[in-house]
């Protein structure tokens, strides 16, 4: 049985260590401030950036940015880059931002650009480009600024000018016995019908497990990566003004029952959910980008590079030019934007050469690419990257104001009516279209 | 100066003359205070937060946030989408929660004896409760891949290779089984514990009057540990509309929406297409959907959950 004074102390006692440790509880911690320079009593300020790649030749860029950045601004004590993998980069960015604790600094993919843009949080860099002399905006194609304005608000800046390239593995096509990539492209026969036969040879030759993988995996990365055969045969999602499903166009049924026979007729290309690496040395072509192998010097196989193939329409290559942008709900913005141009300078983006070509119209030339590139030859890079860069006609990687509604349907979609063995590709694609419509419109 | 004592004593904080019931109940809150506490704080203000938020338009790109009434709800009953998923979710349910609870009681029963190889066997079922959920989902992701493991010991016996987590009507019960296995050495625990509540003596006289082994287990083991099969029923039922991670790793929601839950539904839409203020009213139907569910459960509990004291 409680005794009562002991009850009665013992629960007074408790009430007030309970009250006593609430009034105690610490003040939540002040907004940081939104745009104003940190510090004006004269502590420094550290700096965040969130990346999709912070390893090899990037890392060593980046590296190298902040170790010049740092002398020239002593409000700065440090930049911190945080690299996600690209397919949660977005999820990580969003959260971020709605918890109103974005990074300073972030890359912006070209695809989801427009809503970022159109969202009113990115700070206008047009106050920092103009009170830096030498950064030369006029460099920049209007065509590349456009999807960054904001109204007459400059709200980032694309960084990259990357299109796709195709490694092959020598050595198995020389256990082949069959014309390489780079022959039939200085036989004017590089073609994706020519590649499609090509993989089917190495693969019925056994001398490869597949003939081709497309890196940048369009079951996981989904049908944006279908833009290298789309492109080149006419096709698209939809329409430029982005109001009009077109990927059920004759030209985009084509491109696709393309893709889907070189996995389940041919067997050449790995399907979905397969694991595949080019570099394991069984694998004959890869498409992707010029910096997707940070071991291209160490593999144990001779390879190669060429530009991707043609098409019905020519030679029309991807570009991607994704964004850098500032956070205004970061602090120290001004600071920010300052590294964000520091970065983009000429001298600077000619060091991110090793990566991809800068979209400035000056250092698009082999000249300002090949002293950043350890690994490709003047040679390689005429042949793959330079090509690209020169193509007067390029496809700008697919962008949409409602992009990640749409995108998420058509993958959805993609998965479910196309990556079977008995899809039927145009009514699928009918009904692709049908089921996006409606979010083209939003 | 006063101690804590002293100032608890002090005339201003003098509690009223109380019954010791009163005083019990009293000291019993002070003491689940702490709970209460961060309850409210952790799990309270999220669920009313989600509430308040359905009845709006929420952006979390643009931050802009406007009032929209029940649309979000009316947007959710008619959707053929949300109905898809909510029919996933029901069958997701319906194959993991039987399923798991019969296999821990056969496992407990099974394995319910001291020797050291039983000793070990619960321990070797039990491992994949501890491992992490994100090393199990992907190394079973890459069993489960075409050219994986599985598929190879296909081929090995002649069968042809199986497109797993590629079939619509496969992946939901490849993600089913992938669950159940993490699972079901959780509820065998669950049931070794349930087990030890039946009274040995009970069990020894059943067999001496004659009874087989399945009439005492049907007759005096199955009525006894009835509240413990009814909790894990319970919890597992609450884990398999909470499902996330497992789904987020493996598959996606895909092939189509095919593994699509209403968990990783609302993920999407609120992370992935910025639309909180949906996946909010979507996170207020679950919860509803998941209380009536264990509402129910506890309900019509009289009907099969023994309670007394004994035979």
């Amino acid at each position: 049985m409680l005794h009562e004074p002991w009850t009665r102390r013992t629960v007074r006692t408790v009430l007030l260590l309970l009250t006593v440790t609430a009034c105690a509880a610490p003040a939540p911690p002040p907004q940081p401030a939104a745009t104003t320079a940190a510090n004006t009593a004269g502590q420094k300020a550290e700096l965040s950036m969130l990346t999709w790649n912070y390893t090899g030749t990037m890392k060593d860029a980046y590296d190298g940015y902040i170790s010049g950045f740092l002398p020239r601004e002593p409000r700065v004590s440090a930049v911190n880059i945080e690299a996600q993998p690209f397919v949660n980069f977005g999820d990580v960015l969003n959260v971020r931002l709605s918890a109103k604790t974005p990074p300073n600094i972030s890359w912006i993919n070209a695809s989801t650009g427009p809503q970022y843009v159109k969202s009113g949080k990115l700070v206008d860099l047009t106050p920092a480009i103009e009170s830096m002399s030498d950064f030369d905006l006029a460099d920049y194609p209007d065509a590349s600024l456009a999807p960054w304005r904001n109204g007459d608000k400059l709200v980032a800046l694309p960084f990259t000018n990357a299109s796709n390239v195709v490694f092959y593995n020598a050595d198995i096509f020389a256990q082949a016995g069959i014309p390489t990539p780079l022959e039939l492209s200085n036989q004017g026969k590089w073609t994706w019908d020519s590649m499609r036969d090509t993989s089917r040879q190495l693969v019925s030759k056994q001398a490869a497990k597949y003939g081709l993988l497309l890196n940048n995996n369009i079951f996981t990365n989904g049908f944006r990566n279908l833009i290298d055969i789309y492109a080149p045969y006419g096709a698209a999602p939809w329409s430029d003004d982005g109001q009009t499903c077109t990927i059920n166009s004759p030209q985009a049924v084509q491109a696709t029952q393309f893709v889907w026979d070189m996995i389940y007729t041919d067997k050449s290309l790995p399907g979905p959910g397969v694991q595949a690496d080019w570099t394991a040395g069984n694998i004959g072509m890869v498409l992707g980008r010029a910096n997707a192998f940070n071991n291209l010097g160490e593999l144990p196989f001779k390879w190669e590079i060429v530009s991707v193939p043609d098409g019905p329409n020519g030679f029309i290559p991807e570009r991607a030019q994704n964004g850098i942008g500032v956070w205004a709900d970061a602090p120290n913005s001004d600071l920010a934007a300052e590294f964000v141009l520091y970065t983009l300078t000429k001298d600077n983006s000619m060091k991110f050469a090793a990566n991809t070509p800068s979209p400035r119209k000056s250092l698009a030339n082999l000249d300002a690419i090949q002293p950043a590139n350890k690994v490709l030859t003047g040679d390689q890079l005429n042949r793959s990257v330079i090509k690209a860069l020169d193509a007067q006609n390029f496809k700008l990687e697919y962008s949409h104001a409602n992009y990640a509604a749409v995108e998420k349907q058509i993958n959805q979609d993609f998965d479910a009516r196309i990556w079977n063995e008995t899809a039927q590709i145009p009514s699928a694609l009918n009904q692709v279209c049908s089921d996006v419509a409606p979010l083209l419109k939003q | 100066m006063r101690n804590v004592g002293e100032l608890a004593r002090a005339p201003i904080l003098a509690l009223p003359r109380l019954t010791l019931r009163q005083r019990e109940a009293i000291l019993g809150f002070v003491f689940v205070a702490p709970l209460l506490i961060g309850f409210a704080i952790f799990v309270g203000g999220p669920l009313l937060a989600i509430l308040y938020f359905s009845f709006f338009r929420w952006n979390i790109i643009q931050g802009t946030l406007t009032f929209i009434g029940t649309a979000n709800y009316e947007r959710l009953l008619t959707s053929s989408d949300v109905a898809e998923i909510a029919r996933t979710t029901f069958l997701f349910g319906v194959g993991f929660v039987p399923l798991t609870v019969v296999a821990g009681l056969v496992l407990a029963v099974a394995l319910n004896s001291r020797t050291r190889l039983f000793i070990g066997l619960r321990a070797a079922y039990f491992l994949p409760v501890v491992i992490s959920l994100a090393a199990w989902s992907i190394v079973w992701r890459l069993v489960l891949a075409p050219d994986g493991p599985l598929n190879a010991l296909l081929q090995l016996v002649g069968q042809s290779p199986v497109a797993w987590l590629r079939n619509q009507a496969l992946a939901l019960a490849a993600i089913i089984g992938v669950q159940f296995l993490k699972t079901a050495g959780y509820s065998m625990v669950l049931f070794l514990a349930a087990l030890q509540t039946v009274p040995w003596d009970l069990l020894e006289a059943a067999k001496v009057d004659g009874a087989t082994r399945w009439q005492s287990f049907r007759a005096i083991t199955l009525p006894l540990i009835a509240p413990f099969t009814l909790m894990v029923t319970i919890l597992l039922t609450i884990a398999s509309f909470k499902t996330f991670a497992l789904i987020q790793l493996m598959t996606k929601g895909g092939p189509g929406q095919a593994t699509t839950v209403l968990a990783y539904y609302i993920y999407q839409t609120g992370l992935q297409l910025f639309d909180m203020g949906y996946a909010s009213a979507v996170a207020v139907v679950l919860f509803v959907a998941v209380l009536t569910l264990t509402v129910l459960q506890l309900a019509v509990r009289r009907w099969w959950v023994f309670e007394g004291e004994g035979i």
